[in-house]
């Protein structure tokens, strides 16, 4: 399959337009397999808009999504994404519940086990019996991306995970997906968080406006000037 | 005091039977958010599978249980299917609502169904241990009691390990939290539904087929099963079986107190009296965290 060279995900000229406003504009990019694409841009450009797109959650209006070489632009919602967590069950059921319907699900037992194991890499196997409800933010966020990893995505889409987290809090998760990056799968990641976006991600692509304005290694992209003025300035100031 | 106990052991052993059929009508209203105030009638006929089988062939109404359950499973998938499945696309309030309105009317048929099948009057199973008792000091136990009760713990007991330790079960009680959030990770919601309002009519075939071996049986029992169940639920909180079980015990024994130190009379209004005061006092329920 030609998939491998052009990238496990594709996109090909996403477009998404909310009544006269052109929300997503013509992005394309791919994404290979067991990267960590970081996707920044001011508020409003068109991230989470765009990930939806790909999601399935959102119809575009043109373009295409293909994965392993699969179109799937009109296929229904598709699972690998975050999702809300039920907020009565425990933790441990929420990422169990998550494996059992994911993608080769295996038997109870297994998937409790793998649930378990799961909750040890997010670090709250300890509150495992909690019902969500209970949990700090920080702990729902790791149950979260617990239950994201459980439906074995081929990709997982993260929308600003580290939103609303401390720095203490921040470098916890940082050590989570780093564990997740070393499992060896694709990532997707939206982030307002420089620092995590530096220390994660394999390369870096800045919405503006709708529109792919620059990629490439992270590195690189935060030293642009034009990044810089129109993204970096206020953020790394929301980060003061 | 020895009657005092003994009052309390006899209404332990019908509190048991309380929880047991509130557990179905609770398991459905928290899975599905549909009331069916035809549970009792669902009762009813589990009571009738135990008595037809005793009549036809003699079977034991505690074998009649496997019986009841499997029968009532399917009827209550049919039921489900021809008269709940389109409630599913309403929003919880509506549903609730028009459920009940559903269940009133499908009361009305079962009951009329079964007085034209096996007349109005009551009938009786009479397996050969029926007056047997044990005494333990100066209280008696009937033993069909005990077995029912102790049968009635056994089923909790199945349907807690099914809810926890199994796929359908755990994608059970997702529905039951929260059925958007169930559908986004992939939980099939429609076949769930069908699967929790079948379960809950094989709980409540069960029960009644515990109910006739030492309760008769008549086309008319439905709706103070469905009352009761009601009570308990209020009682135990919603969506909690062990809290259900211990609810309808608790009822049980404060029947057969009231019943005892105020005159029968006073039996049934005791357990309606406790559910307006939990309604207004504590509406999540007297036994919920
Ligand atoms: N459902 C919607 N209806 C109308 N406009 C929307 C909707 N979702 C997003 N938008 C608009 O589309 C633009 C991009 O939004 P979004 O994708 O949320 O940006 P980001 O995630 O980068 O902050 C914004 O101007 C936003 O107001
Ligand atoms: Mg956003």
């Amino acid at each position: 399959m030609s998939g491998d060279r052009q990238g496990l995900l594709q996109l090909e000229g996403l477009t998404k337009a909310f009544g006269g406003l052109l929300a997503v504009s013509r992005v394309s990019f791919d994404v290979a397999e067991g990267e960590i694409l970081g996707l920044l841009g001011p508020n409003g450009s068109g991230k989470t808009t765009l990930l939806n797109l790909v999601a399935g959650a959102l119809r575009a209006d043109e373009g295409r999504v293909r994965l392993a070489g699969r179109d799937i632009t009109s296929l229904p919602a598709r699972t690998f994404q975050l999702v809300r967590p039920l907020s009565k069950l425990s933790a441990l059921d929420n990422v169990l519940v998550a494996r059992l319907y994911g993608r080769d699900a295996p038997g109870f037992t297994a998937a409790r086990r793998e649930s378990l194991q799961l909750l040890d890499v997010v670090g709250i196997r300890g509150k495992a019996d909690a019902p969500a409800a209970h949990l700090t933010l920080m702990e729902r966020k790791r149950v979260e991306i617990a239950r994201a990893l459980a439906t074995q995505p081929r990709v997982l889409l993260l929308d600003e995970p580290l939103a609303g987290l401390n720095p203490t809090e921040v470098d916890a998760a940082l050590n989570i997906f780093r564990r997740i990056r070393d499992s060896g799968i694709t990532v997707v990641l939206v982030e307002h968080n420089v620092r995590a976006v530096r220390a994660l991600c394999h390369r870096i692509i800045v919405l503006n406006y709708g529109q792919n304005v620059v990629q490439g290694a992270p590195d690189d992209v935060l030293a642009r000037p034009e990044v810089i003025e129109a993204y970096l300035g206020k953020a790394s100031a929301d980060f003061q | 005091m020895t009657i005092l106990l003994q009052n309390a052991v006899f209404g332990l052993l019908i509190g048991g039977l309380y929880g047991l059929g509130a557990v179905g009508l609770s398991l459905v209203f928290g899975v599905l958010a549909v009331l069916n105030v035809a549970h009792g009638e669902l009762i009813m006929l589990g009571g009738y599978v135990s008595v037809w089988l005793f009549t036809l062939w003699r079977v034991d109404p505690f074998v009649s249980v496997l019986a009841a359950g499997p029968l009532l499973f399917l009827g209550g998938a049919a039921l489900f299917r021809l008269l709940f499945t389109r409630l599913a696309s309403y929003s919880e309030e509506v549903r609730i609502k028009n459920s009940i309105l559903i269940g009133f009317g499908l009361a009305l048929v079962l009951q009329t169904l079964a007085i034209l099948a096996w007349g109005a009057d009551e009938r009786a199973v009479t397996p050969s241990y029926a007056g047997r008792v044990a005494a333990i000091g100066n209280v008696v136990v009937p033993l069909s009691r005990l077995g029912a009760m102790a049968l009635a713990f056994l089923v909790l007991g199945g349907l807690h390990l099914f809810l926890t330790r199994t796929r359908a079960g755990t994608a059970l009680r997702a529905t039951a939290d929260d059925d958007q959030a169930a559908t986004l990770v992939g939980i099939p919601i429609g076949r769930i539904y069908l699967t929790a309002f079948a379960l809950g009519s094989a709980l409540a075939g069960v029960a009644g087929a515990l109910v006739s071996v030492s309760d008769a049986i008549s086309p008319a029992i439905g709706l103070g099963w469905t009352l009761k169940a009601l009570i308990v639920i209020v009682l135990g909180g919603m969506g909690n079986i062990f809290g259900t079980f211990v609810a309808g015990l608790f009822l049980g024994v404060a029947e057969s107190m009231s019943g005892f130190l105020l005159g029968n009379a006073y039996r049934e209004v005791v357990g309606l009296v406790m559910f307006l005061i939990v309604l207004s006092v504590r509406p999540r329920g007297l036994f919920s965290r």
